[in-house]
């Protein structure tokens, strides 16, 4: 009973609604962002079933082509905003200061402001669903013209992104703030685990790419409402420029959505082999040359807007460049298994999904860099197979990973290990069955963002929409699964893993509401 | 059973799991040759870089499945400590990068080619609408629309559709094969994307600008091609047909100021 | 705290900075020709060198015409063959074929792109905004020449004007 004395000595939080409202606690909040992100998960993978079930077979069958284009639209916003950004956001706030000996976030305060931001944020998006002229249809990318002939819809959106943009900079802020302020004595940045690591990293990263996506909205707002021709030809403006602003955004965004996964990767991959990580010091100069060749790529993702040759050529060869770092990670990785003594719990499997599956989705994005190959492949399913392998068995494994691996210590029970496997092998091979087809009709001439499509394209559709539903339902069992975790199962012990390292093993599980109030001693 | 029926039975095999979804052959999978000197560099450099992905990939899967099997705690195994060695280091980052240099070098003598739009003879105007093409043979009368001819009872599920559903379209461009073509693209109100796989030709028309690229087509045939850029609520809607034919046929159809249907002019050729 | 303070300090420079971009963007295509906009600047004539090349270059002209019912906006010859250095002219012709007055401007794009830094306008339509009334027609005129800095390679350039009638504000929703 020495937690129930603690607390009520450190502060009285109250409690029920109000406690979640008004936190300022890291776990708290780690754990309302997870929340969040899973509710998320659940909307986006219903819009995401709706676009398979159109897609199931050729012809219209079940929504109208203006409404399948707002399911890929939204399905697109919700999963990268509302799923993978939060669910970081959340393994952030619940390990950043218990990983480094710190006893909170830096700014608590602004913690919870830029949580509550985003429930916000997300009714306001969802909300266009029931407005004239429907909700956003023209690509999460937001390309102008096509973007403004948005109807009433248009500045619920702009404002959304907004503020979605000032939650994931505020958060971004204090993750920096906490990593360069809070650490214990004797944490030394190169001692710092490759969570953090990674972390701080994309938290820089958000810091420079978010404003810019909110000056790039900003604009198609006033283009649409006070006369602006920023992107409009007749203005002398140029529709073209927004694309180079928004990958300017969007090609550091992509990192961000995968850095902390390598992150994630990194910690369970030595524990489960009972093996130190190998070249840790490489992973962080990796990371950050990842880092920063994001920024120098962005014009791969339009190859055939029509830019000069030159032009071509050196986006072709930064593009081609960030394949070096990447390997050196999966090479990390693999001699960080080899001669392990390995055991294969849930994380453990995830993990390595992550590093087969995400390994296949760099295959193809070093084709996609190839840019006369890139002219068949642009726009296509086959990039639509790229991304979603690097997202779904990339980011969303690792974070299903990150909590088969964290669970126990957050609730101080463990998983049940069986169901957490049978988990992973049914997500394993739907995502497989859903995505992998995706290649072969993108290679054969299928374009993305279509509700219909010709017969040459029919079977691998219909492979691709069991698989979609095959992997949806899966998810249940891991909604199942947290919720019977939390409430009970067999007492995990402090340090839950075998060859478990780091200071969040050193507390107990469930660790105190407040921990590290005094610094740990490193070693 | 004798070795040449095992033979057959296996050749039997193989071919029933190729054609495992009803009708998608191999070539179904992967992406077509085309037909112009480019566009079969195009698939060139695509099978090269599939098939350094795939060999990397049994390398570096190898070795983590050989792991996964030997050193794994149940067989006993304590685990090593070794946790750097520059050398490795050094070795997995030179490796890939003189690999891609050597990727990027034919990839950029083919782009080269692609940006070469020079001495063309034919010039043809593309313009892209919400939903449909405009197709202007430049300097002759010949101009017209090009829009889906597949009829809605299709679409709508009322109707069974037929083989070129969604791939047809009621006016056909007309092109000349071995002659060298050169395309301006622009669009009159948001961005599409003028795709033909077979002819490895893929670029954005845009509003207020033109952009530009160019083809020699090697045989006659019939080439499909879509919008392969997101337009608004028909962007699935707005294929592109080419039909590529003999000098004389296409002298004869533009003569005929582009309104003989050119299926008919095909059909009397035969 | 001052960490704090410095990264808000970024965010507010990265926002700034994104419509920085624009004049950067315009500053780039100037330079480069990258989207294949022609310079708005008239040239003077003595620009030019009193040199004129013996290479032979062909130029030809088209138009887009936003909403073919209302205006008519074509080029009167299709295509020139020009000698670098040397100025010469030629017409675009304007019917209005509706009831009302047409404001607009012609915005011009030039392909290939690296060829639009090279295309020097003297006089042309496009400086500014053009007024036709119901049932005019009028032949703009437009005079040109090619920099001989040009690159050889390059053997036909397309101008093109898309003609796009004025942005009403309180009209526009």
């Amino acid at each position: 009973m020495s937690t129930v004395v603690k607390d009520t000595h450190h502060d009285e939080h109250p409690s029920g609604i109000m406690r979640w409202l008004t936190t300022t606690n890291h776990k708290d909040i780690g754990s309302l962002y997870l929340w969040f992100a899973l509710i998320m998960f659940f909307i986006g993978g219903l819009m995401a079933l709706v676009i398979r079930s159109e897609l199931f077979q050729p012809g219209l069958q079940f929504v109208d082509p203006q409404f399948f284009n707002s399911m890929t639209t939204m399905h697109a916003l919700v999963m990268i905003f509302g799923v993978v950004m939060p669910a970081f956001t959340g393994l952030a706030n619940w390990m950043i200061p218990i990983m480094i000996g710190g006893p909170d976030m830096a700014l608590p305060r602004m913690n919870n402001y830029s949580f509550w931001i985003m429930p916000f944020a997300f009714s306001m998006l969802l909300s266009t669903l029931f407005m004239d002229g429907g909700a956003p249809a023209g690509g999460w990318t937001l390309y102008p013209p096509l973007s403004l002939q948005t109807g009433d819809a248009f500045p619920f959106l702009i404002f959304a992104i907004h503020f979605m943009g000032l939650s994931s900079i505020m958060g971004a802020i204090n993750i920096v703030a906490t990593i360069l302020n809070m650490r214990a004595p004797g944490m030394t940045l190169m001692k710092m685990p490759l969570f953090v690591w990674t972390w701080l990293i994309t938290a820089f990263l958000l810091i420079a790419v978010m404003p810019v996506l909110a000056g790039g909205v900003t604009m198609l707002l006033t283009d649409k409402f006070f006369g602006t021709s920023f992107f409009n030809a007749a203005g002398g403006g140029d529709p073209v420029m927004f694309q180079h602003i928004f990958w300017f955004f969007g090609h550091p965004e992509v990192y961000i959505l995968i850095l902390p996964s390598f992150g994630v990767v990194s910690a369970i991959i030595p524990t489960f082999a009972r093996k130190p990580l190998f070249g840790y010091s490489s992973m962080v100069y990796a990371t950050a040359s990842i880092a920063f060749l994001s920024f120098i790529v962005w014009a791969h993702h339009m190859f055939t807007v029509g830019m000069p040759l030159a032009g071509e050529v050196f986006f072709m060869l930064a593009t081609m460049l960030i394949a070096v770092p990447t390997g050196v990670k999966v090479f990390n990785w693999v001699t960080t298994m080899w001669r392990g003594a390995m055991t294969f719990e849930t994380p453990m499997l995830f993990a390595i999904g992550f590093i087969v599956m995400f390994t296949i989705g760099g295959f193809s994005g070093l084709m996609l860099a190839i840019t006369p190959a890139d002219f068949q492949y642009h726009d296509t399913y086959f990039v639509v197979a790229h991304f979603h392998y690097v997202l779904v068995p990339g980011s969303i494994f690792a974070i299903m990973a990150a909590v088969y691996f964290w669970l126990p210590k957050w609730t101080g029970n463990m998983y049940p290990e069986t169901l957490g496997k049978v988990h992973f092998w049914l997500s394993t091979f739907f995502v497989n069955l859903t995505f992998f087809p995706m290649h072969f009709v993108g290679l054969a001439g299928m374009p993305r963002r279509i509700p219909d499509y010709s017969l040459q394209f029919a079977d691998y559709n219909m492979i691709a929409s069991f698989g979609a539903f095959g992997f949806g339902f899966a998810q249940l069992i891991f909604v199942y699964l947290i919720v019977k975790t939390i409430r009970g199962g067999e007492k995990a012990t402090d340090e839950v893993w075998e060859g478990a390292e780091g200071l969040e093993w050193t507390l107990s599980s469930p660790p105190p509401y407040h921990s590290f109030n005094t610094p740990p001693v490193i070693k | 059973m004798n070795f040449l029926n095992l033979k057959k039975l296996s050749l039997l095999i193989a071919l029933g799991l190729l054609s495992l979804p009803a009708h998608a052959g191999w070539l179904d999978l992967n992406m077509p040759k085309g037909v112009t000197d480019i566009s079969n560099e195009v698939y060139g450099l695509h099978m090269l870089i599939l098939y350094i992905c795939i060999v990397i990939g049994v390398l570096v899967f190898g070795a983590m499945f050989w792991s996964i099997l030997k050193h794994r705690k149940s067989r006993g195994v304590t685990p090593a400590t070794f946790h750097e060695s520059t050398k490795l280091e050094f070795l997995w980052t030179i490796v890939p990068f003189a690999i891609l240099i050597g990727m990027a070098v034919p990839a950029t003598k083919t782009l080269i080619k692609m940006y070469d739009t020079s001495d063309a003879e034919i010039h043809i105007k593309i313009t892209g609408y919400q939903w449909l093409w405009q197709y202007e043979y430049l300097n002759t009368d010949v101009s017209f629309y090009s829009k889906l001819s597949t009829p809605y009872k299709e679409i709508y599920n009322q109707k069974e559709k037929n083989i070129n559903y969604l791939q047809e379209v009621d006016r056909k461009l007309v092109l000349p094969i071995n002659k060298k073509i050169r395309f301006l693209l622009t669009s009159n109100d948001v961005l599409h994307a003028w795709w033909v796989p077979d002819l490895a030709l893929k670029k954005d028309a845009i509003p207020g600008f033109i952009n530009e690229m160019a083809v020699v087509i090697k045989e006659p045939g019939v080439y499909r091609g879509r919008c392969a850029e997101l337009c608004g609520r028909h962007h699935g809607f707005m294929p592109i047909v080419i039909e590529a034919v003999e000098q004389d046929q296409y002298d004869q159809w533009l003569a005929n100021g582009g309104k003989v249907e050119s299926t008919d002019l095909a059909s009397t050729e035969k | 705290m001052g960490t704090v303070k410095k990264l808000i300090f970024v965010c507010v420079f990265m926002f700034f900075f994104s419509f920085a971009l624009i004049p950067l963007y315009n500053i780039i295509c100037d330079v480069t020709g990258l989207n294949g906009n022609t310079s708005n600047l008239k040239e003077k004539v003595n620009t030019f060198s009193e040199v004129v090349s013996t290479e032979k270059l062909n130029i030809q002209f088209i138009s887009h015409e936003v909403n073919k019912n209302k205006l008519e906006f074509k080029p009167k010859e299709f295509e020139m063959t020009i000698s670098p250095g040397k100025v010469y002219s030629t017409l675009y012709v304007a019917t209005n074929k509706s009831n009302s007055k047409i404001v607009g401007q012609a915005i011009p794009s030039v392909s290939p792109n690296e060829a639009a830094k090279y295309l020097k306008k003297l006089e042309c339509f496009c400086f500014e905004e053009q007024t036709f009334k119901p049932g005019e027609v009028v032949e703009l005129p437009l005079y040109f020449a090619i920099d001989e800095k040009m690159p050889k390679r390059i053997k036909t350039i397309t101008l093109s004007y898309s003609f796009f009638e004025a942005i009403d504000v309180s009209k526009k929703n």
